[in-house]
């Protein structure tokens, strides 16, 4: 590593005139808070050689362990984890332990003062004190490792049962772990019983030496009241299902964890958890699912945020907006944008109804932000008022970032445009967010093609992190620097896209689910359907990702890409005439969740087909998907395969543990055996 | 006229006072941080609620960066009191927490308010001395003033000049004395009740500072005599017996006798009138004699009734000549007697309030003691005095 980032373990000492001589010891890697402190390697010999020198010292008579300003310790250094084999992996795991217990080992009292972001083994480091404060500052405050198909291997899973009860225990560490990484507030994790004491931001550090100045004179003492198995077996139970649900046996870092927690809660030998937890780890992190893990963490927290496919052009000011087709999408893209950015907005549309309901739903965003307190109701009046409801044109002059969500039909989609190019001003950008049709085709009758990107936004608005920015050969890079910095305002993930029929998203969900739908045919039920794309980690199945997206659009992007490469996306009959029905999804969920009898009825099999087994249904699913992206890279749908797996982390939901698709693939040797090489090496240095 | 009110001195605290240097206690705390954690230990000190302060007056010289944004107020809100509480910020250079408390406490005195926190921070090391300034230039265009006013070591120079009876071996020994003096105060724990700890950020970790760090208590004749003067050939101001270049904050809380009932408070002394007076830019150290004649004017008093003089030593050549003036003895028991800022330190606007809690102390230790003053000089030549009451 070109830079030394390792992060060194600093000790200070102090007379004070009530407690003795104490000793600090800072967590602090030299940069500001946007480097939170790891644990390397060389952090971990730096650990040493503090507990070296702070053992060799007589007369201390206790310890303050904290972070540099704004962090406290954010966990191992993950970028150590890559390709990381079980020797190191062991080696690495006991010598955590064997140094966190020194701390423990200490004969006088030990506080953790938790001043900021505690994750991880920054936690874990933290538990092995005998005491934390908690200051009301501490952004973050969580064990992640199970959403990275690890487990708290340093202690967590022994140590939080003992502090907290193993109820509690499993919330944190594996409910939250996979609840999209839940963090605890510091609040919340006080009346968790991680922390002792909850102390306001302002004085922390002075107030945290003062309670350890207390608690060695004997002035305070603190105490606590575990227990270890209250509501442990229901929460056993419900955990285990919560996880099956989750993860559906695809990774198996959750049930890891969840033994070594019980093992714990349940009055288990401490060496012996420790023995257990290092078993585990040593197991868990070279295995595909955790390497996979990391990958998909490296993609969606560092690269995305970087946006490397952003041009490098300053982007145009935006002071005002407006949202042309003011439905159920474009009301939600008008109060993302409201709240957001807080210009001038206009809301356009041809119908007075679809306003009015429009009105409501920004209006009703609006008013939840002031019962929730983020904004005050004088704020609430002001975004209310800058919002343009109209029929007509006239009011959109003067929109630097104007988004279309109207109807898919491309006329339609030209002619807006044509009659915005009217009122607005030459550079004024225009997005279209279209999920299927050709960008640079509407682009094509303006005056300024270059004007025109796609906005690709995903249903719910408000939930989805993610967007793809669709780039056609006529755009400017003024204008993919525009869609760029909206979505960074907005606050969405964007990955950009060519200008290809159903970007990338869609069309690799809709190859991918074609073994699924073909299934139907050869006589295999929805539910085994969906239950052998869950098991492969998936949150859900095909089917029921159709109650969710809806049939009809499904198969309208089945179509689209149909149209498009006939080859490799023939359209079903089975589903052409389920798009027909007026359902909300496959399973009616109003009566126990099977299949809609009028769905059975329509369905057909195939003479003399055999039904295919889980395990066949897979691998075609995955051999498509490798062939697929393959051709995704190769046509220059995107820059290489991380956009892909991307795509799919963000935008479908797809695992950490699978890496995406592409890395699964590759772990797994289908992209070897289908396309002839890894997908993920190919990778563009310049988008990394 | 109404009548005036009571405004009472109930405590205060200060940070020990750090070198205004890369390696100095602060070099990596924000002034406006180290404000704070004076604010926050004067509310748990004296249990008034938070939100019961009725103004935040803080001052400091350089109103720019971590000593910027309407500095009272910021730190109301930085340290947690509540968004009802207002502040404002003050600037008089070295008199700045001197005149935040008696503006403080003239809000008191005419009833417009009960409890008002009144302090000071300077960070020189943050902002070393007029660094952040653009002086006129009418200054010395016009002859307003000499090119010697700007420059506090040359007004020093002059103070000489004016002086020719002050000598180099008056100024060392006075200086020396007051090594001696806050060397001995500090072994003494009279400053225990006033210099809080706090936890700064260093480049080796967090860190706890709870001494000052600017004295030299091992300080000889010898070694003072064998300093020479920056500010001109052969001039007689060292950096032996001038002040330093600090980083310092601390403030005092003000009571009414309202809110001493209702808070169930202790007030150690009164604030009984004061006088702050212009002079010649040219020699601003000869500031505090004409603001202390003018101050015993006014109350009737003499500098026989005053018990304890606690004066800011910016240049030993200004204390020499203010004790001259008034009869008194170089080592007079009275005049400073923990020492003062040529031993501790002067961080520009903090130091009023760090005289204001060495009268407290005094006046502690001496109960049957009357009068206190604290007296500073000014830059761009003026002279503050403040006569405080024991109760």
């Amino acid at each position: 590593m070109a830079e030394d980032i390792q992060t060194k373990f600093k000790l200070q000492y102090f007379d004070s005139p009530s407690a003795g001589r104490l000793a600090l010891m800072t967590m602090d890697n030299g940069f500001d808070y946007t480097r939170p402190n790891v644990f390397g390697e060389g952090a971990l010999r730096s650990l040493a050689e503090a507990l070296d020198e702070l053992e060799s010292q007589e007369d201390v008579k206790g310890l303050l362990l904290t972070g540099k300003q704004f962090i406290f310790a954010v966990g191992a250094d993950t970028s150590e984890f890559q390709g990381i084999d079980g020797d190191r992996v062991r080696e690495g795991i006991e010598t955590g332990h064997e140094l966190f217990s020194r701390i423990t080992a200490l004969p006088y009292p030990t506080l953790a003062a938790i001043n900021g972001a505690c994750m991880g083994g920054g936690l874990e480091i933290a538990l092995h004190c005998d005491y934390r404060t908690i200051s009301t500052g501490a952004a973050a405050i969580a064990f992640p490792e199970v959403f990275l198909s690890i487990l708290p291997g340093w202690g967590g899973t022994q140590l939080t049962p003992r502090l907290i009860g193993g109820a509690k225990a499993l919330e944190v560490i594996v409910t939250n772990a996979l609840n999209n990484n839940k963090m605890l507030t510091p609040a919340q994790a006080v009346d968790l019983g991680l922390g002792d004491r909850l102390i306001e931001s302002a004085g922390f550090l002075e107030d945290s030496r003062e309670l350890l100045e207390r608690i060695v004179a004997g002035e305070e003492t603190i105490t606590r009241d575990v227990e270890l198995e209250a509501g442990l077996d229901e929460a056993l139970e419900q955990t285990r299902a919560f996880v099956d649900n989750k993860v559906h046996g695809a990774t198996q870092a959750p049930y890891e964890a969840i033994d070594c927690i019980e093992f714990a809660a349940r009055g288990g030998d401490l060496a012996e958890g420790r023995k257990r937890e290092i078993e585990a780890m040593t197991e868990l992190l070279p295995a595909n699912q955790a390497q996979a893990a990391i990958y998909a963490f490296d993609l969606t927290q560092r690269r995305i945020k970087k946006q490397p496919w952003k041009p490098d052009v300053k982007g145009r000011r935006i002071r005002k907006m407006a949202v042309i087709g003011s439905g159920l999408m474009g009301a939600q893209m008008g109060a993302l944008f409201l709240q957001r950015y807080e210009v001038p907005l206009v809301m356009k549309d041809i119908d007075q109804g679809v306003l009015d309901k429009a009105r409501e739903h920004i209006g009703g965003e609006v008013d939840k932000l002031v019962q929730k307190g983020r904004i005050n109701p004088g704020k609430g009046e002001f975004l209310k008022g800058l919002v343009t409801y109209t029929l007509d044109y006239e009011p959109v002059a003067g929109a630097d970032f104007v988004i279309e969500a109207v109807l898919e039909r491309m006329d339609l989609k030209k002619a807006i445009f044509a009659d915005l190019e009217e009122v607005l001003d030459d550079d004024a950008v225009l997005a279209t967010n279209t999920s299927s049709l050709s960008v640079g085709e509407m682009a094509s009758d303006l005056e300024h093609p270059e004007r025109v990107v796609g906005f690709h936004f995903f249903n719910p608005i408000a939930v989805m992190p993610f967007l793809e920015i669709v780039r056609p050969e006529s755009s400017s890079d003024e204008a993919i620097a525009t869609a760029f910095e909206v979505a960074k305002k907005i606050k969405k993930s964007a990955v950009q896209c060519a200008d290809t029929p159903a970007f990338i998203v869609n069309r690799m969900l809709t190859r991918f689910n074609g073994a699924g739908i073909e299934a139907i045919r050869r006589g295999n039920t929805f539910r085994e359907v969906d239950d052998a794309y869950k098991a492969m980690g998936l949150p859900m199945g095909p089917f029921e990702l159709f109650g969710f997206v809806g049939i009809k659009v499904a198969f309208h992007t089945a179509e689209t890409l149909h149209e498009a490469f006939p080859d490799r996306f023939p359209l079903d009959d089975n589903f052409a005439r389920i798009a027909e029905l007026d359902v909300d999804g496959i399973y009616d969920w109003g009566s126990g969740g099977e299949p809609y009898q009028e769905i059975l009825d329509l369905v057909e099999v195939e003479e003399g087909a055999e039904k295919w087994s889980a395990e066949e249904i897979q691998r075609r699913a995955k051999e498509a998907a490798a062939d697929e992206a393959r051709i995704m890279v190769a046509d220059g749908a995107v820059v290489d395969a991380r956009d892909i797996d991307t795509g799919m982390l963000l935008g479908a939901g797809f695992p950490f543990f699978l890496g995406g698709i592409c890395k699964h693939l590759d772990q797994t040797g289908i992209s070897q055996e289908v396309t002839g090489s890894e997908l993920v090496t190919e990778q563009d240095a310049a988008f990394a | 006229m109404a009548e005036l009110r009571d405004a009472y001195y109930i405590d205060g605290v200060r940070l020990p006072i750090g070198r205004a240097k890369d390696t100095g206690y602060y070099a990596g705390t924000r002034a406006d941080d180290m404000a704070v954690r004076t604010i926050r230990v004067l509310m748990e000190r004296t249990g008034i609620p938070d939100d019961r302060v009725d103004d935040v007056a803080w001052a400091a010289t350089a109103q720019v960066g971590d000593q910027g944004l309407t500095l009272g107020r910021s730190l109301a809100i930085l340290a947690g009191l509540g968004q009802n509480v207002p502040g404002y910020a003050i600037d008089r250079m070295c008199a700045g927490a001197l005149t935040a408390i008696v503006n403080a406490g003239n809000a008191i005195r005419v009833g417009a308010q009960d409890v008002v926190l009144a302090g000071g921070v300077e960070h020189m090391g943050h902002h070393p001395m007029g660094a952040e300034v653009d002086p006129n230039p009418r200054f010395l265009s016009d002859k307003l003033v000499d090119q010697s006013a700007l420059v506090m070591g040359n007004t020093a120079e002059n103070l000489h000049d004016v002086h020719t009876d002050i000598t180099r071996e008056r100024t060392d020994e006075y200086a020396l004395q007051s090594q001696e003096r806050t060397g001995k105060a500090q072994a003494n724990g009279i400053f225990d009740d006033h210099v809080v700890p706090m936890t700064v950020w260093t480049d080796e970790g967090w860190r706890v500072v709870s001494v000052d760090e600017h004295p030299r208590p091992g300080t000889t004749m010898e070694d003072l005599q064998a300093l020479s003067s920056p500010f001109r050939a052969g001039g007689l101001v060292t950096a032996g017996n001038a002040a330093g270049l600090n980083d310092g904050a601390g403030g005092v809380v003000l009571a009414s006798q309202a809110a001493v009932d209702e808070f169930g408070l202790t007030p150690r002394m009164k604030l009984v009138d004061y006088a702050f007076v212009g002079v010649e830019p040219e020699t601003m150290g000869w500031g505090p004699v004409p603001a202390t004649e003018k101050l015993l004017a006014k109350t009737g008093l003499s500098i026989d009734d005053i018990d304890v003089i606690d004066m800011n030593e910016a240049f030993a050549v200004q204390c020499v000549a203010f004790l001259d003036h008034f009869g008194l003895p170089l080592d007079a028991e009275h005049v400073n007697p923990y020492g003062g800022a040529i031993a501790m330190g002067h961080p520009l606007a903090f130091s009023g309030a760090r005289l204001a809690m060495q009268v407290a102390s005094w006046f502690q230790r001496h109960p049957d003691a009357r009068y206190g003053i604290t007296t500073m000089c000014i830059g761009l030549g003026m002279g503050a005095a403040v006569l405080w009451e024991n109760v």
